[in-house]
């Protein structure tokens, strides 16, 4: 059994002392990683409570309890920040890349700590494909929800619009990753290539901007 | 090969097609419908594109958490989005034909059970659609708007394919189910020419 609590602390306690010495942006940003990396512990529980409830296995979790409670938990800090704060359209996509980020390493620390360092090719392609997965979600979470938070009518059907999508986007990178062979390596294929595709649309926006 | 994997496919290529067309448009005329629309189709082709997944990998159909479904109900939930803003001016205006219809609308969805056997979600999918069919039912009978007409359809087809696929026993063959769906992707997909056609004005 792995004490992912004890992980997180030790993991944790590094960027808790930097937020002493950090003001204003920086502490912010701070903040969302350290918060990203909560949610994900916190997911752990939620989906191992949810795994006990339906009497489900390990293949129907990943699949299908997993993607639910990771894409809650890791937009409730947000959306308690958004409600809160009323931030900026930039800050608001930021946090919620950033928040993905603490999530995708602290999921990526317990992935280690759990089957080893050893297979340095697989580690390289699951830090990428979980890291672009997460961030995918993150971005699109991000951007759809400064654009529904302009308008106050649109906040809820929005978010529930935007958290549904994210579940989903989710659920395909897992359903793919635990089917093996040829599948799995779509799977790991999935979010890179769309990752990369943001990647360029955001470059081809900025230079139509310019 | 089942005819089933054949008709999903065909929805996930068309769907993500029209995302794209919906993003670009958007992108192009700095119109917030229009990026709407393909949350609308995106999150449609997405949904979709797990359940057709999760068939051929698994052979069999979600059976804990309902992924999927999530996914159509945020489709849904970006086309209310749309109705929403394409009908600001008839808001709260009160037509007891439209809200009668309405009213047998969001019946037959908690009847049936539409949208899976969880009464909180077939609940919020009534109350979704409800809203749209209302909305977009008043639009057209307020001005004769053929998007409102299609927005109409599209909650029409999906009821009934939900309702003909309880009487359906197999998926390997073409059938009145097959049919229905083919109707409610065309009626979709038609929602993007009859924006840009209003939008283009």
């Amino acid at each position: 059994m792995s004490c992912l609590e004890n992980i997180l602390v030790c993991i944790g306690v590094p960027f808790l002392l930097a937020l002493l010495f950090v003001k204003g942006k920086q502490r912010e940003y701070i903040s969302f990683i350290l918060c990203g990396m909560v949610m994900c512990l916190l997911a752990s529980y939620v989906t191992s409570f949810f795994m006990a409830v339906y009497g489900a296995n390990t293949l129907v979790t990943a699949v299908e309890i997993t993607p639910v409670c990771e894409e809650v938990l890791k937009f409730l800090p947000f959306l308690l920040w958004l409600f809160i704060f009323e931030p900026e359209e930039e800050d608001i996509v930021m946090a919620a890349i950033l928040i993905a980020v603490g999530f995708a390493t602290f999921e990526n620390i317990c992935y280690l700590t759990e089957n080893g360092a050893a297979n340095f090719n697989f580690l390289f392609l699951r830090g990428i494909a979980a890291g672009a997965m997460h961030l995918c979600g993150g971005i699109a979470s991000g951007l759809g929800l400064a654009f529904v938070f302009q308008r106050s009518w649109l906040r809820l059907i929005g978010i529930a619009g935007i958290m549904g999508f994210c579940v989903v986007f989710h659920g395909i990178y897992n359903l793919l990753v635990t089917a093996g062979g040829s599948w799995q390596r779509c799977g790991y294929l999935f979010p890179i290539l769309c990752i990369t595709v943001i990647f360029f649309a955001r470059q081809l926006m900025k230079k139509h901007t310019i | 090969m089942s005819f089933e994997i054949i008709d999903n496919g065909i929805q996930i290529g068309l769907f993500l097609l029209f995302a794209l067309f919906s993003l670009i448009q958007g992108l192009h005329m700095q119109n917030r419908r229009f990026l709407i629309l393909a949350g609308t189709y995106a999150s449609f082709s997405m949904g979709t594109l797990y359940y057709l997944l999760y068939l051929v990998i698994m052979g069999k159909v979600p059976q804990v958490f309902y992924v999927s479904e999530m996914a159509w109900m945020a489709s849904y939930l970006f086309l209310l989005a749309l109705c929403l803003m394409e009908t600001r001016r008839y808001r709260g205006k009160l037509d007891v034909l439209v809200l009668g219809l309405t009213i047998v609308e969001a019946a037959m969805v908690i009847g049936w059970k539409i949208l899976g056997p969880s009464y909180p979600f077939t609940v919020t999918f009534a109350l979704v659609t409800a809203c749209i069919f209302y909305y977009a039912l008043l639009g057209y009978r307020m001005e004769k708007r053929m998007l409102m007409v299609a927005m109409v359809l599209v909650i029409v087809w999906q009821l009934l394919l939900y309702i003909v696929s309880v009487f359906t026993t197999g998926y390997t063959h073409f059938n009145l189910y097959f049919a229905v769906d083919f109707l409610l992707m065309a009626t979709m997909c038609s929602l993007f020419f009859w924006l840009k056609k209003e939008e283009c004005k």
